[in-house]
Protein backbone atom coordinates (compact mmCIF):
# COMPACT_ATOMS: atom_id res chain seq x y z
CA UNK A 1 0.00 0.00 0.00
CA UNK A 2 1.09 3.34 -0.80
CA UNK A 3 2.68 5.15 2.17
CA UNK A 4 0.86 8.53 2.33
CA UNK A 5 2.69 11.54 1.37
CA UNK A 6 2.39 14.35 4.22
CA UNK A 7 2.59 18.28 2.91
CA UNK A 8 3.04 20.59 5.35
CA UNK A 9 2.23 24.23 4.76
CA UNK A 10 3.49 26.87 6.75
CA UNK A 11 1.35 30.21 6.31
CA UNK A 12 2.96 33.46 6.62
CA UNK A 13 1.10 36.26 8.49
CA UNK A 14 0.06 37.96 5.08
CA UNK A 15 -1.25 34.53 3.34
CA UNK A 16 -3.21 33.40 7.07
CA UNK A 17 -4.57 36.95 6.54
CA UNK A 18 -5.37 36.28 2.99
CA UNK A 19 -6.70 33.17 3.96
CA UNK A 20 -5.94 31.50 0.18
CA UNK A 21 -3.44 28.73 0.16
CA UNK A 22 -3.49 26.83 -3.31
CA UNK A 23 -4.41 23.29 -2.89
CA UNK A 24 -4.38 20.91 -6.36
CA UNK A 25 -7.08 19.40 -7.05
CA UNK A 26 -7.54 15.52 -5.92
CA UNK A 27 -6.38 12.66 -8.17
CA UNK A 28 -8.24 9.28 -8.61
CA UNK A 29 -7.23 6.57 -7.01
CA UNK A 30 -6.70 8.25 -3.41
CA UNK A 31 -8.29 9.90 -0.68
CA UNK A 32 -6.72 13.50 -0.17
CA UNK A 33 -6.88 15.00 3.22
CA UNK A 34 -6.94 18.66 4.31
CA UNK A 35 -6.18 18.96 7.45
CA UNK A 36 -6.35 23.20 8.47
CA UNK A 37 -8.45 25.46 10.69
CA UNK A 38 -12.09 27.26 9.00
CA UNK A 39 -10.08 29.97 7.23
CA UNK A 40 -9.28 27.61 4.52
CA UNK A 41 -12.96 27.54 3.42
CA UNK A 42 -11.88 29.86 0.58
CA UNK A 43 -9.04 27.65 -0.29
CA UNK A 44 -11.55 24.45 -0.85
CA UNK A 45 -13.53 26.78 -2.60
CA UNK A 46 -10.46 27.56 -4.91
CA UNK A 47 -9.94 23.92 -5.42
CA UNK A 48 -13.92 22.74 -5.73
CA UNK A 49 -13.81 25.20 -8.85
CA UNK A 50 -11.39 23.63 -10.80
CA UNK A 51 -13.53 20.35 -10.21
CA UNK A 52 -16.62 22.45 -11.04
CA UNK A 53 -15.03 23.62 -14.59
CA UNK A 54 -14.44 20.32 -15.37
CA UNK A 55 -17.84 18.64 -14.63
CA UNK A 56 -20.01 17.46 -12.26
CA UNK A 57 -18.66 17.21 -8.82
CA UNK A 58 -20.43 16.14 -5.52
CA UNK A 59 -19.80 18.06 -1.86
CA UNK A 60 -21.12 16.88 0.82
CA UNK A 61 -21.08 19.65 3.95
CA UNK A 62 -20.85 17.98 7.71
CA UNK A 63 -20.39 21.69 9.49
CA UNK A 64 -22.35 24.01 7.45
CA UNK A 65 -19.16 25.17 6.02
CA UNK A 66 -20.10 25.38 2.06
CA UNK A 67 -19.31 29.08 0.77
CA UNK A 68 -21.46 29.57 -1.92
CA UNK A 69 -20.01 32.64 -2.17
CA UNK A 70 -16.97 32.20 -2.21
CA UNK A 71 -17.19 29.74 -4.89
CA UNK A 72 -18.71 32.02 -7.09
CA UNK A 73 -15.99 34.39 -6.44
CA UNK A 74 -13.43 31.55 -7.05
CA UNK A 75 -15.34 31.03 -10.73
CA UNK A 76 -15.28 34.36 -11.55
CA UNK A 77 -11.64 34.39 -11.39
CA UNK A 78 -11.64 32.02 -14.15
CA UNK A 79 -14.28 32.39 -16.17
CA UNK A 80 -17.49 34.63 -17.34
CA UNK A 81 -19.88 31.55 -16.98
CA UNK A 82 -20.43 31.01 -13.30
CA UNK A 83 -23.78 30.16 -13.71
CA UNK A 84 -23.28 26.65 -15.44
CA UNK A 85 -20.22 26.24 -13.34
CA UNK A 86 -22.30 26.63 -10.28
CA UNK A 87 -25.10 24.32 -11.68
CA UNK A 88 -22.55 21.59 -11.90
CA UNK A 89 -22.14 21.38 -7.78
CA UNK A 90 -24.12 18.85 -6.36
CA UNK A 91 -24.29 19.48 -2.02
CA UNK A 92 -25.60 17.75 0.33
CA UNK A 93 -25.43 18.23 3.91
CA UNK A 94 -25.14 15.99 7.37
CA UNK A 95 -26.20 16.94 10.52
CA UNK A 96 -25.48 13.94 12.16
CA UNK A 97 -22.59 11.05 11.55
CA UNK A 98 -25.25 8.58 10.40
CA UNK A 99 -26.46 11.42 7.99
CA UNK A 100 -23.03 11.48 6.72
CA UNK A 101 -22.80 7.59 6.25
CA UNK A 102 -25.99 7.39 4.59
CA UNK A 103 -25.28 10.40 2.47
CA UNK A 104 -21.85 8.25 1.42
CA UNK A 105 -23.85 5.53 0.92
CA UNK A 106 -26.42 6.43 -1.47
CA UNK A 107 -23.31 7.70 -3.50
CA UNK A 108 -22.89 6.75 -7.21
CA UNK A 109 -19.40 5.08 -7.68
CA UNK A 110 -19.37 6.71 -11.66
CA UNK A 111 -16.82 8.98 -11.27
CA UNK A 112 -17.88 12.25 -10.17
CA UNK A 113 -15.39 13.66 -8.23
CA UNK A 114 -16.42 14.12 -4.42
CA UNK A 115 -15.52 16.64 -2.30
CA UNK A 116 -16.43 16.34 2.04
CA UNK A 117 -16.22 19.28 4.23
CA UNK A 118 -15.16 19.33 7.77
CA UNK A 119 -15.72 15.53 8.08
CA UNK A 120 -15.20 15.02 11.43
CA UNK A 121 -17.53 17.88 12.99
CA UNK A 122 -20.86 15.27 12.32
CA UNK A 123 -18.91 13.02 14.83
CA UNK A 124 -18.13 15.14 17.49
CA UNK A 125 -21.74 14.27 19.01
CA UNK A 126 -21.39 13.39 22.46
CA UNK A 127 -24.84 12.17 22.01
CA UNK A 128 -23.72 8.97 20.32
CA UNK A 129 -21.19 6.96 22.04
CA UNK A 130 -17.37 7.30 20.90
CA UNK A 131 -16.96 3.29 19.79
CA UNK A 132 -19.92 3.78 17.47
CA UNK A 133 -18.72 6.85 15.99
CA UNK A 134 -15.70 5.59 15.45
CA UNK A 135 -17.40 2.25 13.49
CA UNK A 136 -19.53 5.17 11.59
CA UNK A 137 -16.20 6.53 10.84
CA UNK A 138 -14.49 3.72 9.50
CA UNK A 139 -17.64 2.81 7.33
CA UNK A 140 -17.48 6.40 6.05
CA UNK A 141 -14.16 6.28 5.17
CA UNK A 142 -14.20 2.13 3.71
CA UNK A 143 -17.14 4.35 2.00
CA UNK A 144 -14.32 6.97 0.49
CA UNK A 145 -11.97 4.32 -0.07
CA UNK A 146 -14.22 2.46 -2.67
CA UNK A 147 -15.47 5.71 -4.38
CA UNK A 148 -11.96 7.44 -4.81
CA UNK A 149 -10.87 3.87 -6.59
CA UNK A 150 -13.04 5.41 -9.56
CA UNK A 151 -13.17 9.47 -8.67
CA UNK A 152 -10.77 11.95 -6.68
CA UNK A 153 -11.93 12.35 -3.37
CA UNK A 154 -10.76 15.45 -1.02
CA UNK A 155 -11.57 15.54 2.57
CA UNK A 156 -11.10 18.37 4.88
CA UNK A 157 -10.96 18.17 8.32
CA UNK A 158 -11.47 21.41 10.64
CA UNK A 159 -9.07 21.87 13.42
CA UNK A 160 -10.18 23.52 17.06
CA UNK A 161 -7.81 25.64 19.03
CA UNK A 162 -8.12 23.00 21.46
CA UNK A 163 -7.72 19.39 20.64
CA UNK A 164 -9.57 16.65 22.69
CA UNK A 165 -9.02 13.18 23.04
CA UNK A 166 -11.62 12.12 21.00
CA UNK A 167 -10.90 14.67 17.97
CA UNK A 168 -7.40 13.00 18.06
CA UNK A 169 -8.53 9.45 17.77
CA UNK A 170 -11.02 10.32 14.98
CA UNK A 171 -8.34 12.90 13.15
CA UNK A 172 -5.95 9.62 13.22
CA UNK A 173 -8.33 7.26 11.28
CA UNK A 174 -8.84 9.80 9.24
CA UNK A 175 -4.86 10.17 8.47
CA UNK A 176 -4.96 6.61 8.05
CA UNK A 177 -7.42 6.02 5.50
CA UNK A 178 -5.71 9.13 3.77
CA UNK A 179 -3.25 9.15 0.83
CA UNK A 180 -2.01 12.55 0.46
CA UNK A 181 -2.25 14.81 3.49
CA UNK A 182 -1.75 18.65 3.31
CA UNK A 183 -1.84 20.13 6.51
CA UNK A 184 -2.02 23.82 7.21
CA UNK A 185 0.48 24.87 9.98
CA UNK A 186 0.00 28.18 11.78
CA UNK A 187 3.09 30.77 10.91
CA UNK A 188 5.94 30.47 13.36
CA UNK A 189 6.22 32.90 15.77
CA UNK A 190 8.75 36.03 14.41
CA UNK A 191 12.54 36.01 15.97
CA UNK A 192 12.35 38.55 18.50
CA UNK A 193 14.56 41.41 18.00
CA UNK A 194 15.23 43.43 20.90
CA UNK A 195 15.26 46.87 20.70
CA UNK A 196 18.71 49.07 19.50
CA UNK A 197 18.19 51.33 22.74
CA UNK B 1 -31.48 24.34 10.40
CA UNK B 2 -28.12 25.45 9.76
CA UNK B 3 -27.15 29.02 9.23
CA UNK B 4 -28.39 31.02 6.75
CA UNK B 5 -27.11 32.94 3.91
CA UNK B 6 -25.41 36.38 4.78
CA UNK B 7 -28.33 39.26 4.41
CA UNK B 8 -27.12 41.64 1.44
CA UNK B 9 -26.40 44.10 4.17
CA UNK B 10 -23.96 41.95 6.04
CA UNK B 11 -22.90 41.12 2.71
CA UNK B 12 -22.02 45.12 1.57
CA UNK B 13 -20.45 45.34 4.83
CA UNK B 14 -18.05 41.93 4.06
CA UNK B 15 -17.26 43.49 0.33
CA UNK B 16 -16.69 46.54 2.56
CA UNK B 17 -14.70 45.22 4.70
CA UNK B 18 -12.06 42.94 2.10
CA UNK B 19 -11.76 46.82 0.37
CA UNK B 20 -10.39 47.72 3.55
CA UNK B 21 -6.26 47.48 2.68
CA UNK B 22 -7.22 49.30 -0.35
CA UNK B 23 -8.89 52.02 1.08
CA UNK B 24 -6.68 52.95 3.84
CA UNK B 25 -4.10 53.29 1.01
CA UNK B 26 -6.09 55.94 -0.47
CA UNK B 27 -5.43 59.92 0.15
CA UNK B 28 -8.15 61.32 2.44
CA UNK B 29 -10.31 62.91 -0.05
CA UNK B 30 -10.05 59.48 -2.07
CA UNK B 31 -11.38 57.98 1.06
CA UNK B 32 -14.40 60.24 1.06
CA UNK B 33 -15.17 59.25 -2.60
CA UNK B 34 -15.26 55.92 -1.74
CA UNK B 35 -17.33 55.87 1.31
CA UNK B 36 -19.85 57.77 -0.93
CA UNK B 37 -19.92 54.85 -3.48
CA UNK B 38 -20.59 52.87 -1.02
CA UNK B 39 -23.49 54.73 0.50
CA UNK B 40 -24.51 54.97 -2.94
CA UNK B 41 -24.58 51.50 -3.56
CA UNK B 42 -26.48 51.32 0.08
CA UNK B 43 -29.75 52.79 -1.70
CA UNK B 44 -30.23 49.78 -3.72
CA UNK B 45 -29.66 47.28 -1.00
CA UNK B 46 -33.16 45.87 -1.14
CA UNK B 47 -32.79 45.41 -5.14
CA UNK B 48 -29.72 43.29 -4.48
CA UNK B 49 -31.29 41.42 -1.90
CA UNK B 50 -33.93 40.55 -4.51
CA UNK B 51 -31.61 39.89 -7.24
CA UNK B 52 -30.06 37.12 -4.86
CA UNK B 53 -26.83 37.30 -7.30
CA UNK B 54 -24.03 34.69 -7.31
CA UNK B 55 -21.67 37.37 -7.07
CA UNK B 56 -22.89 40.28 -5.10
CA UNK B 57 -20.31 42.39 -5.69
CA UNK B 58 -21.50 42.95 -9.17
CA UNK B 59 -24.68 44.24 -8.04
CA UNK B 60 -23.40 46.37 -5.29
CA UNK B 61 -20.94 48.01 -8.44
CA UNK B 62 -23.86 48.41 -10.84
CA UNK B 63 -25.86 50.20 -8.06
CA UNK B 64 -23.00 52.74 -7.69
CA UNK B 65 -23.31 53.07 -11.20
CA UNK B 66 -26.80 53.79 -11.21
CA UNK B 67 -26.33 56.56 -9.00
CA UNK B 68 -23.70 58.22 -10.48
CA UNK B 69 -25.60 58.25 -13.85
CA UNK B 70 -28.70 60.04 -12.19
CA UNK B 71 -25.91 62.42 -10.63
CA UNK B 72 -24.26 62.51 -14.45
CA UNK B 73 -28.03 63.53 -15.60
CA UNK B 74 -29.36 65.68 -13.24
CA UNK B 75 -26.03 67.65 -14.16
CA UNK B 76 -26.67 67.40 -17.89
CA UNK B 77 -30.23 68.97 -17.11
CA UNK B 78 -28.77 71.96 -14.78
CA UNK B 79 -26.10 72.38 -17.72
CA UNK B 80 -28.92 72.76 -20.35
CA UNK B 81 -31.01 75.09 -18.20
CA UNK B 82 -28.58 77.02 -18.02
CA UNK B 83 -27.23 77.13 -21.66
CA UNK B 84 -31.01 78.29 -22.58
CA UNK B 85 -30.72 80.96 -19.68
CA UNK B 86 -27.84 82.14 -21.19
CA UNK B 87 -28.80 81.88 -24.98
Amino acid sequence: MESPQTHHLQTSADEKRQQITTFPAPKTGKISLVVAPKTVVESMMSMLSTLALRGHVIVIDGGNRFDGYALARALRRRTHQVQPALKQVLLSRAFTCYQMVAVLAELPADGTPVVVLDMLSTFLDENVNLNKRKRLLDTSLNLLRRISEAAPVAVWARTHSTVGDEDRQLLISLLEAAQDVWELQAPEAPAHQPPLF
Amino acid sequence: MGRTLPSATQLMHLEEAALARFRRALRRGDQLVFDDLFSAAQKHISAAAYAAHALPFETFLMSMLLEEHKEIMHLREIVKKLEEMHA
